[in-house]
């Protein structure tokens, strides 16, 4: 993403000090966002409702690659919770999305 | 004095201890197996090697059990055909998410990132493409 001037986001409903120790622990390299009691995951439709520990409302996992024009031009979204787009796959829809021309 | 109990069968029971024992470990090594995977997206979403671990632990189990009449070996196979049916309300009743539909366009939004700064979707988007990648959690 960083070559095509972009980069990565990741959301979750978690609050500001799980973002940090999720984000040192796993040694992220992008920017981990919380989204914690606000209506964003509403505004995405990826709100699950009483889907935390807690009981809390927690985002669907989803992978969403956005063009520059806030375009969503390919989505993945889980429907179990162990679903995830796999990285070979997001690799691809940018590629094809995004190609970096060379030189 | 007392009478040994008479077989109701001229030949005893077949004993399958090894099967019986073979259909535990396959039992344990089921969500371990899972668990060993889940960096693999593709057997992180299916499942593959818990669900085969799991078959085997099943065919392994109840067709030990089917003559051999110790109470144990019954008491295990019928375990196992417990955890296989939690394995499948689990795989397609719990896990199972409510169905989503992101919109067509990204709404824009403000969010702190990990060290309070916040983050505007539209200026990140003036620079290039954004990946947006949501998670449930931190665990």
């Amino acid at each position: 993403m960083r070559a095509r001037g972009g980069g990565i986001l990741a959301i979750s409903a978690d609050d500001l000090e799980e973002a940090r120790s999720l984000r040192a622990e796993e040694e992220l390299p992008f920017r981990v966002l919380s989204a914690a009691g606000l209506p964003l995951l509403d505004d995405y439709g990826l709100a699950h409702p009483e889907g935390g520990l807690e009981g809390e409302t927690i985002a669907i996992p989803a992978e969403l690659l956005v063009a520059p024009d806030g375009a969503i031009v390919w989505q993945h979204v889980a429907g179990r919770i162990t679903d995830r787009a796999p990285p070979l796959r997001i690799l691809a829809a940018i590629d094809e999305h995004f190609p970096v021309r060379g030189p | 004095m007392t009478v040994p109990p008479t077989p109701s069968a001229s030949r005893p029971p077949p004993r399958r201890t090894t099967r019986i024992v073979f259909s535990l470990v396959a039992l344990i090594l089921a969500p371990l197996s899972w668990w060993w995977s889940i960096d693999d997206p593709y057997l992180r979403a299916s499942g593959a090697t818990a669900w085969m671990m799991l078959a085997a632990a099943l065919f392994l189990g109840l067709s030990a059990a089917w003559r051999d009449h110790r109470r144990w070996v019954r008491a295990v196979a019928g375990l196992e055909l417990l955890c296989g049916v939690l394995f499948l309300w689990a795989f397609f009743g719990w896990a199972v998410l409510p169905a989503a539909a992101p919109p067509p366009r990204a709404p824009d939004f403000t969010l702190p990132d990990q060290d309070g700064h916040p983050v505007t979707l539209s200026s990140e988007l003036r620079a290039g493409p954004q990946l947006l990648v949501f998670f449930r959690g931190h665990w």
